[in-house]
């Protein structure tokens, strides 16, 4: 597309009035997004076509869309259905626990675990980044790459959690009935995801590489 | 009483205001007196300000079109067969 992508409230007006443009711009932004929530449900076998058979219903249903719930919302909540859809007709159960990875330790966690002494006090403290700033971090190319690199390797379920609250800023408890997960659940898979990501922003501080 | 160790796995429920009061000054009165976890939270605060301003990955407009099209064309199909 040539022209300047609609602002959200442009768009959801064009989408109402089923404008092809806007359809595309929301199918450009959202569709990774709905890959990572499809993966964390169904896992990566069905979460293509999971998406697929979202996008239709999302097509059909957006004319009707009345803003009850914000347009984000609405969407991933679109996806969810598809992707639980599609499980029953696999006749698949997933064990959200073993998925999520259950409640033990991740080695993020771990790893910063060990940074503290018996007592938990820091052994090996926090290095200094040489900004305070999330603009100034933007000009770091390098960094970014070193970041697009650490999403495609988060686990499903924290990618998916950190997409939805970092990235969408949807609310926790819009997380939850998305995911169909608890709220302790989904603050832990963010606070995995945070710290790995903390984690590739420091040593890319302390090395200048991933 | 909070220790170095408590902050860090609290960081990220302290920066979304998920904790109780009580459980927020513990935290509040810890980043007084400790520098290190006062930089790990600010570090971790500076991530999640550099991810929500970051330009998200996403899908060419190209591709964005041809679901686009096969969407339509999909549903077109299915409202011919009724």
């Amino acid at each position: 597309m040539a022209s300047t992508p609609f602002n959200p409230d442009e768009l959801l007006s064009r989408l109402r009035q089923g404008d092809q443009q806007a359809f595309t711009q929301l199918v450009s932004e959202h569709h990774l997004r709905f890959l990572a929530v499809a993966r964390a449900i169904t896992g990566d076998t069905w979460a293509e076509e999971v998406v697929q058979d979202a996008w239709l219903a999302i097509y059909r249903g957006l004319p009707a869309f009345e803003g009850r719930s914000s347009l984000k919302t609405w969407l991933f909540t679109i996806v969810k259905h598809a992707a639980k859809a599609r499980l029953r007709k696999e006749k698949r159960l997933v064990s959200l626990d073993s998925a999520m990875e259950g409640g033990n330790r991740s080695e993020v966690e771990r790893l910063l675990d060990s940074r503290f002494d018996g007592a938990g006090r820091w052994e090996d403290f926090p290095g200094a980044w040489r900004t305070d700033s999330a603009a100034a971090l933007l000009e770091e190319e390098e960094l970014q790459c070193c970041i697009d690199k650490c999403l495609r390797r988060l686990p499903a379920w924290q990618c998916a959690v950190f997409m939805m609250r970092d990235m969408d800023q949807l609310e926790l408890r819009a997380i939850c009935n998305i995911l169909d997960i608890s709220d302790s659940n989904v603050r832990v898979l963010l606070h995995r995801a945070r710290l790995t990501l903390m984690q590739i922003i420091d040593r890319y501080m302390e090395t200048g590489e991933c | 009483m909070l220790n170095c160790r408590d902050i860090a796995h609290t960081a990220s429920d302290y920066l979304d205001q998920n904790l109780s009061w009580r459980e927020r000054l513990a935290v509040r009165l810890h980043l007084l007196m400790c520098a290190n976890c006062k930089r790990f939270v600010s570090h971790m605060a500076l991530t999640v300000a550099y991810m929500r301003i970051r330009p998200s990955a996403i899908l060419s407009y190209v591709e964005a079109e041809v679901i686009e099209l096969q969407i339509r064309i999909h549903a077109a199909e299915q409202e011919q067969q009724g």
